[in-house]
């Protein structure tokens, strides 16, 4: 699980890959397709996720999970794996209710220009429930953020 | 394998020789000149690297060839591919055109009339769906001088999408050591060196780059658009397939990072020829160097890594919005988060500007990354409170990319007096920078040095000698501030004739540590030096030094001036000691020439023998 840390991981030297293999390539997850076959709900994902993806090993494009494959698992999987990739700049983007990071959220979810500021404007507003404590673990920001859409008369549309 | 299966693979082997035959007549004259095309040994990696050419492909994997002598004989291998192309495919994703998509669209288009067998390729296909390529950028993180092992900068490639504006969501290809991440930088770099490491391709959302560069490493990064074809994007993607999981040799100077990205874009067209120019070493800046001198590149975009943004940021506060800073930032005060002392505009940017620099911290410091932590969290709330503000002005673009600075390799000669003899001296050094060379597109207070070599032919004595070898020199003086106080350090290894006694070479070692402060355009460092003296004099067989070093420089795009001076006693026998002051000044007459003029003036005392020696020389510098 990622939590809210500032970040304690050092990238090790530039030249080297974190790439120690042993994570086999994968699409959309390693775990959508290898270890959980029938993954349905958000939290069989993000387990799914967890379990390969901590530290950069995705070697090849297969298993970042942020992008395409959206017929397979639905724009909002990616928002989580996106989150749980992103936590800090997420939170410091939150929490000025704009940035590069938090755009691309936006764009990973389909929220359209139009209900973009909305969109970013809910967040900043809602920042201590989404990042509660500097213990709060990504899947709990994905499943606080998912709530707070579909609470939204705007956003809900996106959260269906 | 039982006896029927093996059967039915040596019918499908003759079949797809039969097949093949049959849908193609092409004859062994035009096998040969198709297996001599550049496109095609491109495709194979056959390079040549140092200075004898050498047979084959850089590619050490077998997995890579369909002939087994395809790693040797490049028309083997093209035969191979040709009947991997046309057998029978026996399942998805198994079949040769699904595991060379790049051969494969080339060859399609030097042979017209060649059929190869139809395969779904469904892997491939939803790979390069998701990567989805309009176009690539040549990434170039700067070097940063806290690492040995970054000096030399990186390079790689984003994919941009053709559906998105966010380059966060696009794909980046990298080339990178398969090391283990816990080992230290000096087995890496030893390894790293001798070839000890695997290289491989990888692909990585670029999000994590760029928190890997802007944030954990704080590098500043170019980003440099490329001028390619659509046919271009798209075969130099197919060709990363086709390097998927593949096993190269690392070597740091050669066949690294920077030179594996380039023969990868020769892959896609090998009219650029671009790995030609790096046989015997690649630095990363060079190779930006090399593709913008073949106009593939694009003004760049600059991304400032989070210390060159704090540097930015802090400049825009006052000082007791920087007072307020300091409360904020201290985790064993309480959080004020009602101070109604400011504006919200500027309270907002207090509480961005601490943020940021707890989340710095937190990375150099990693100790005191729980309490900042918490702390981090609060300043986040507080500052969401206060809605959508204008925030810091955006970080200016720099006058001069990297690849704009002087070249990397320096020529230099100088006439001089040295005590009582004139002399003439050349110097050679590969690479890279010092405090007096030109600064633009190089950081200031930062000097890399490798294998420079210094010789000096006295006039008087018709004698010719080695003055100094340096084997490695690095000098990084980061200025410290209200609260960012990075050490400033340096190490030097090298043989250096003694300006004392009988004058012989000996080998020297140096590590020093202080501190950095700027005072307008100057730059001041107080350090503390050791020094190992190895074989210095006939007995002992070292002899160690140690005391302070004061460096003051400004450096500018004009001109540069240097002063340091320092006084080392010997640490067993307290009376000896040497002490030096030196003074440089360089007139940058343009970014790859430039005059120096250099006093030094030494004391030395040995034995209770005292000792005075000083030296003038003036000269010229070409960089290349």
């Amino acid at each position: 699980m990622k939590y809210l840390v500032l970040s304690a991981v050092i990238a090790s030297s530039p030249l080297i890959a974190q790439a120690a293999g042993g994570h086999g390539p994968a699409g959309c997850g390693l775990g959508t397709e290898v270890i959980f076959k029938q993954a349905n709900e958000w939290h069989e994902h993000v387990l799914a996720a967890t379990t390969n993806s901590t530290s950069g090993n995705q070697t090849f494009g297969m298993t970042s999970g942020t992008l395409g494959c959206e017929s397979a698992n639905g724009p909002l999987a990616d928002a989580n794996l996106f989150i749980q990739n992103n936590m800090e700049q997420l939170a410091a983007d939150t929490a000025t209710g704009q940035g590069e990071s938090l755009s691309a959220l936006a764009e990973i979810i389909g929220v359209s220009t139009v209900d973009k500021a909305h969109f970013e404007a809910q967040l900043q507003a809602n920042f201590d429930r989404l990042f509660e404590t500097a213990q709060t673990e990504s899947s709990n920001v994905y499943q606080t953020l998912v709530d707070l859409m579909r609470q939204d008369a705007i956003l809900a549309k996106y959260a269906s | 394998m039982p006896p029927s299966r093996a059967l039915f693979f040596v019918i499908a082997f003759f079949c797809a020789e039969l097949c093949y035959a049959a849908s193609e007549d092409i004859d062994a004259q035009q096998l040969a000149a198709l297996a001599q095309d550049p496109q095609w040994l491109a495709l194979l990696h056959y390079q040549r690297i140092g200075l004898f050419s050498s047979a084959g492909s850089q590619v050490d994997d077998r997995d890579f060839f369909l002939s087994p002598t395809g790693q040797q004989n490049p028309r083997d291998e093209l035969k191979a591919t040709l009947e991997f192309l046309s057998a029978p495919a026996s399942s998805d994703n198994t079949h040769a055109r699904c595991r060379f998509p790049a051969r494969l669209h080339w060859l399609q288009s030097q042979l017209p009339h060649f059929k190869p067998t139809d395969s779904p390729c469904s892997a491939y296909q939803q790979w390069i769906h998701e990567i989805d390529a309009a176009s690539l950028t040549l990434i170039f993180p700067a070097a940063y001088l806290n690492s040995p092992s970054s000096m030399f900068g990186h390079t790689f490639i984003r994919i941009n999408r053709n559906k998105s504006g966010n380059p966060l969501l696009d794909y980046s290809v990298n080339f990178a050591a398969e090391a283990n991440p816990s080992e230290d930088q000096f087995s890496y770099a030893f390894k790293g060196l001798s070839g000890g490491y695997a290289g491989q391709f990888s692909v990585m959302p670029y999000y994590q780059k760029v928190n890997e560069y802007s944030f954990l490493e704080s590098r500043d990064v170019w980003e440099y658009p490329m001028q390619l074809s659509h046919d271009e994007v798209e075969q130099f993607v197919r060709h990363i397939w086709e390097l998927r999981d593949i096993d190269f040799d690392y070597y740091f100077f050669t066949e690294n990072c920077s030179y594996q990205l380039l023969t990868a874009l020769d892959a896609a067209n090998a009219s650029w020829r671009l790995s030609q120019d790096f046989r015997i070493q690649a630095i990363p800046v060079d190779t930006v160097r090399s593709l913008s001198q073949r106009n593939l590149l694009g003004a760049p975009v600059f991304r400032p890594s989070s210390l060159s943004r704090l540097r930015h940021w802090q400049a825009q506060l006052t000082q007791s919005e920087l007072e307020e800073v300091s409360v904020l930032m201290n985790p064993s005060r309480p959080l004020d988060t009602n101070s109604t002392a400011s504006s919200p505009e500027r309270r907002a940017l207090i509480l961005e500007y601490t943020y940021h620099l707890l989340r710095y911290l937190a990375v150099k410091e990693k100790l005191r990354a729980p309490e900042y932590n918490q702390r981090a969290i609060a300043l986040l709330s507080a500052r969401s409170k206060l809605g959508k503000r204008a925030g810091f002005s955006d970080y200016p673009h720099p006058a001069y990319s990297d690849e704009q600075g002087h070249g990397s390799h320096r020529v230099g000669v100088h006439y001089g007096r040295f005590d009582d003899q004139h002399g003439v001296e050349l110097g050679l050094r590969p690479a890279y920078h010092d405090l007096l060379d030109p600064l633009a597109g190089f950081i200031s207070g930062a000097e890399l040095e490798m294998f420079s070599l210094e010789l000096r032919y006295l006039t008087e004595r018709q004698h010719l000698q080695l003055q100094d070898l340096t084997f490695i020199n690095i000098l990084s003086l980061s200025e410290s501030t209200q609260h960012i106080s990075p050490l400033s350090w340096g190490v030097r290894a090298a043989l250096e004739r003694a300006r004392f006694g009988a004058q012989r070479t000996h080998g020297i070692l140096t590590g020093s540590v202080g501190k950095s402060y700027r005072a307008g355009t100057w730059l001041m460092s107080g350090l503390w030096d050791a020094e190992l003296g190895i074989k210095e004099h006939n007995a002992p067989f070292i002899r160690a030094y140690s005391g302070p070093k004061l460096e003051v420089s400004r450096q500018t795009n004009q001109y540069s001036l240097q002063l340091s001076g320092k006084h080392l006693r010997r640490i067993d026998k307290f009376q000896d000691y040497r002490a030096g002051l030196s003074v440089g000044g360089t007139w940058h007459i343009s970014n790859n020439y430039q005059m120096r003029i250099e006093f030094e003036h030494w004391h030395h005392e040995h034995e209770r023998q005292h000792d005075h020696f000083s030296e003038l020389k003036v000269g010229t510098h070409v960089y290349f």
